[in-house]
C-alpha cells in the first residue's frame, strides 16, 4: 500500500470515527431518551385512562366505600371481645350469672384446628390463619334446661364471633337440673387493608 | 493571486503564460526564446524554460495557480482516430486507444495518454456507395519522462500542473471541428481547414459532412518569419531579428514585389518573395497531395479552404495558399474570435477535455479527489446526522410535553384513584375476613336449635339420659341416649319409633339412625326400652351462624 492509499485509509477511518461519534453523541443519545419517554408516556396513558374512568365512578364508589366501612366496623366490633381475654372471661361469667347457670369449671382449651373444607382453598386457608385470633374454653356447668339453652344462645349472640363447638347434656337426678359439658370458641378477625398488594391488584384489575 | 488558472504555452521559439477566467484570458505575458537544439535535447531542454517562466509567473502574480501546459514536443504521439458512428462512445474510445498504442513508440499502459471524442460525421445527403458515418476521437500520448519533466518544471516555478497537452492536439481537433462545420454548410464542396501554428500546421478535409482526412504538416509561421529574417540579412548586417521578422509578417503578410517593409534595412517584397515562395510551395504541395489521396477525383472540383488561428490574421497568406492550391478561401463556419494567440486560444475554445499528468501527480490527484469526495461524503452525512438529531430533538420535546400533560391529568384524577385504591383494599380485607369466618363457622352445630327441638318434641314417655351435640367430619350431629316407658297402653317400642319419627320430621334434622335398643323393666316394674339415636343435622351456613354476631349485611357483598 503506497502513501496515497495509506493517507486515504487514514482519512476514511477519521471520517468514519467522526460520523460514528457524531451519531452516538447527537442522535443515538436523544433516540434513547425518546424511547424511554415514549415508554413512560405509554405507561402513563394507561394510568390516566384508568384514573379518568374512575373519576366518573366517584358517586358509586362513595356508596360502596360507606357500605364497606360499615361492614368493616361491624367485623371489628364483633372481634372486640377476643382482644381482651379478661374481659371475655368476665363477660362469660356475667352471661352465666344472668341465666342462672352455675359454672363449675372453666378451662382454657385450644380451638379446633382450621381445616380445609369443600369451599375453602388452601390459599384462603393460609390467609385466614394469618388474620384470625382465637380463644377456646372447656366449661362444665349446671343449670335448668331452659337456662342452659338461653346460656348457649347468649354465648353465640353476645360474645362476638363465638360458637359452641360441642355440648353434652346430662340430667342430674332429682334436682331438675342438667349438667352441661361444652366447648366454646371465640374468634377475632383482622380487617387490615394491605395497601401495596391491593394497589398492585387494582392497577392490574383494569 | 491565489488559485487562478493559467495556460502555459511552450514552443521552441516562444514561452507564453495566460491567466484565464472561464474561457477568457484576463492577462498574458509572452517571451520569445531561442532554445538551441530543442528537438535534440528534448525533454532535457525543458529546464531551460524555468527562469523565463518563473519571471512571467511572477509578473502575472500567478504563483500557486493551476496550470494547463500546451507544449510542442517531438516525442508526443497525437492523432485523430475514426471508427463507425454505430459504435458507442466507449467502443470508439477503446478503438482509438488501440490505434494510439500502435502509433506510439512506447507502451501506452505505462505512459501518460488521454482520449477525447471530438466529433461525428453528419449525414447531409445520402448517396450510393457512401462510406458509413464515422465517430472521431482525438488521442494523445507521451512518455512519462517528458510529462514528468514538464510537471517538475511547473512545480519548480510554483504552479500546480493540472493538465499537460501536446500543442498539436488542439490544432488537430480545431481543424476537424471547423472542417466538419464548414462541410455541413456546404456539403457539395470539399471543405479544407488549415491551422498554421508557429512550428507546425494541421490540415483537414471534409466532403458531404464526412471527414475525409486530417494530418499534420511540419511547417509553421515561424518558417515564414525565418524567411523574412534571412531576407533582411546581408554580409554587413545580421538583418532583422526573428522577433522583428515575426512582427513584419504579422503586419504585412505576403507582400507585393514592390512593397517596402522596413526602410532601415531596405527590406522589400522583391527580396522576401523568393525566400517565402518555397515555404508556401511546400504547403501547397501538402494540400494538393492530401486532396489527391484523401478525396475522390469526382468530388475534388474547386475546394474551399478556411484558415484558423494566426493564418487568418496574416494578410494575404490564406488567399495566396488557396490560389496556388486551386482552392477558394472561405470564411470560418463558426465565428470564432480567439481568446488568446497560439494554441492557447484553440484550447480555450475547445468543447472537449483532454490532458495528461505525470503518474506521481496523477496518483496524488486521484488520492486528493478521493479524500475530497470522502470528506464531502462525511460532511453530507454529518448534515443528515444533524437533520436526524434535530428531528429527534423535536420529537423528544413533543413527547416530553405530552408526558407533562399526562402527568397533569393524572394528578387531577388522583382523588378518584385514591378512593378506588382504598375501596379495593378494604374490600379485599373484608373478603379475606369473610373467608376466614366462613371457614370457622360453616357447618357448626346449631345447639340452640337442637335444644329447642328436643324440648318441643320429647314427650313425657321419653326420658333422655344424655344429649351430645357436636360435629363429626364437618357434619353436625346430635346423639341422644334415653328410654321409653310404657304408659296408657303405649308400647315402649312404639313410643321410641314415634319419637324418632317426630324428630326426623323437624326441618333441621337431615337424617336419623336408631342405634342399640334394649328392653327392660324399670324400678317400679314398668316396661321400658332404652335406645341410642343419632341425628344428622342440617349444616347451617356461617352467615346464619353469625347473623346475630355481625348483624350487618353479609360482609363482602353489596
Amino acid at each position: 500500500m503506497n502513501n496515497s492509499n495509506r493517507n486515504v485509509v487514514a482519512h476514511a477511518l477519521i471520517g468514519a470515527a467522526i460520523l460514528v461519534g457524531s451519531y452516538l453523541t447527537v442522535v443515538d443519545r436523544n433516540q434513547q431518551q425518546l424511547s424511554a419517554v415514549r415508554v413512560q408516556t405509554a405507561s402513563l396513558e394507561g394510568k390516566v385512562r384508568e384514573a379518568e374512568a374512575l373519576r366518573d365512578l366517584i358517586p358509586s364508589m362513595t356508596g360502596a366505600l360507606d357500605a364497606t366501612e360499615k361492614e368493616t366496623a361491624a367485623i371489628k366490633a364483633s372481634s372486640t371481645p377476643v382482644a381482651d381475654e379478661r374481659a371475655l372471661y368476665a363477660s362469660l361469667m356475667s352471661i352465666a350469672a344472668s341465666h342462672q347457670v352455675r359454672l363449675e369449671e372453666v378451662n382454657p382449651a385450644a380451638p379446633q384446628p382450621l381445616m380445609l373444607g369443600p369451599k375453602t382453598s388452601a390459599e384462603t386457608l393460609k390467609s385466614a390463619r394469618s388474620i384470625e385470633h382465637s380463644i377456646g374454653y372447656s366449661i362444665v356447668a349446671t343449670a335448668t334446661y331452659t337456662n342452659a339453652a338461653a346460656f348457649l344462645r347468649a354465648i353465640e349472640t353476645d360474645l362476638g364471633f363465638s360458637i359452641v363447638r360441642s355440648v353434652r347434656l346430662s340430667p342430674l337426678p332429682e334436682s331438675g337440673m342438667i349438667r352441661l359439658m361444652l366447648n366454646t370458641e371465640h374468634y377475632a378477625f383482622d380487617v387490615v387493608p394491605r395497601v401495596a398488594a391491593v394497589t398492585e391488584e387494582g392497577g392490574a384489575a383494569r | 493571486m491565489g488559485k487562478n488558472k493559467i495556460i502555459v504555452e511552450i514552443s521552441p521559439s516562444r514561452l507564453q503564460v495566460a491567466v484565464v477566467r472561464g474561457r477568457s484570458v484576463i492577462a498574458s505575458r509572452c517571451r520569445r526564446v531561442n532554445t538551441v537544439g530543442y528537438a535534440e535535447r528534448w525533454p532535457r531542454c525543458v529546464d531551460d524554460f524555468a527562469g523565463p517562466l518563473a519571471e512571467l509567473i511572477a509578473e502575472l502574480e500567478a504563483s500557486g495557480s493551476t496550470a494547463t501546459v500546451l507544449y510542442a514536443g517531438p516525442t508526443a504521439s497525437t492523432g485523430v482516430f475514426s471508427c463507425s458512428a454505430k459504435a458507442g462512445t466507449n467502443d470508439a474510445l477503446e478503438s482509438a486507444r488501440l490505434a494510439l498504442a500502435e502509433s506510439a513508440e512506447f507502451a501506452l499502459e505505462s505512459n501518460p495518454h488521454d482520449l477525447a471524442a471530438i466529433g461525428t460525421d453528419a449525414l447531409i445527403k445520402k448517396e450510393p456507395g457512401d462510406a458509413p458515418l464515422q465517430r472521431h476521437t482525438l488521442g494523445t500520448a507521451d512518455s512519462e519522462a517528458v510529462i514528468s519533466a514538464i510537471g517538475n518544471l511547473m512545480t519548480a516555478v510554483g504552479v500546480i500542473p493540472e493538465s499537460i497537452i501536446p500543442a498539436n492536439a488542439p490544432m488537430l481537433a480545431a481543424v476537424v471541428e471547423q472542417c466538419l462545420a464548414s462541410s455541413r454548410q456546404e456539403p457539395d464542396r470539399v471543405m479544407l481547414a488549415l491551422y498554421a501554428g508557429e512550428h507546425g500546421s494541421a490540415l483537414a478535409g471534409a466532403f458531404n459532412g464526412r471527414l475525409k482526412f486530417v494530418r499534420e504538416v511540419s511547417l509553421g509561421t515561424e518558417t515564414l518569419s525565418d524567411a523574412f529574417s534571412r531576407a533582411s540579412a546581408s554580409e554587413a548586417s545580421p538583418g532583422l531579428g526573428v522577433a522583428r521578422a515575426a512582427e513584419l509578417l504579422q503586419q504585412f503578410g505576403i507582400p507585393s514585389r514592390d512593397q517596402v517593409l522596413d526602410e532601415a534595412t531596405g527590406l522589400s517584397g522583391a527580396r522576401i518573395l523568393p525566400l517565402i515562395q518555397p515555404v508556401l510551395q511546400r504547403l501547397v504541395v501538402e494540400i494538393k497531395q492530401s486532396l489527391r489521396f484523401g478525396i475522390e477525383a469526382k468530388d475534388r472540383q474547386q475546394p474551399s479552404i478556411v484558415g484558423i488561428g494566426q493564418i487568418a490574421s496574416i494578410p494575404r497568406l490564406l488567399e495566396v495558399i488557396a490560389e496556388q492550391a486551386g482552392a477558394k478561401a472561405a470564411p470560418l463556419a463558426t465565428a470564432q474570435t480567439p481568446a488568446a494567440p497560439g494554441v492557447s486560444g484553440l484550447y480555450l475554445a475547445a468543447r472537449y477535455s483532454i490532458g495528461m499528468l505525470p503518474r506521481a501527480i496523477c496518483e496524488r490527484e486521484q488520492s486528493r479527489q478521493v479524500r475530497h469526495a470522502l470528506w464531502v461524503g462525511v460532511a453530507a452525512t454529518l448534515g443528515l446526522i444533524g437533520l436526524d438529531a434535530w428531528s429527534t430533538m423535536l420529537d423528544l420535546r413533543q413527547e416530553r410535553s405530552t408526558l407533562a400533560a399526562l402527568e397533569h391529568r393524572l394528578e387531577a384524577a388522583t382523588p378518584a384513584q385514591t378512593m378506588y385504591t382504598r375501596l379495593k383494599s378494604l374490600r379485599s380485607a373484608l373478603e379475606l375476613a369473610n373467608a376466614a369466618r366462613i371457614a370457622r363457622f360453616d357447618g357448626a352445630p346449631d345447639t340452640r336449635g337442637v335444644m329447642n327441638m328436643l324440648a318441643a318434641h320429647t314427650p313425657d314417655t321419653i326420658k333422655l339420659s344424655q344429649v351430645q351435640i357436636t360435629s363429626e367430619g364437618g357434619k353436625p350431629i346430635c346423639r341422644v341416649t334415653g328410654r321409653a316407658v310404657a304408659s296408657s297402653g303405649v308400647d315402649p317400642d312404639s313410643a321410641v319409633r314415634a319419637y324418632v319419627d317426630s324428630l326426623s320430621g323437624v326441618p333441621i334434622v337431615e337424617g336419623s339412625r336408631l342405634g342399640q335398643t334394649r328392653r327392660g323393666t324399670g324400678t317400679s316394674g314398668e316396661e321400658m326400652q332404652t335406645f341410642d339415636l343419632t341425628l344428622t343435622l342440617v349444616a347451617l351456613p356461617a352467615s346464619i351462624q353469625t347473623a346475630s354476631a355481625a348483624s350487618s349485611p353479609k360482609v363482602g357483598e353489596q
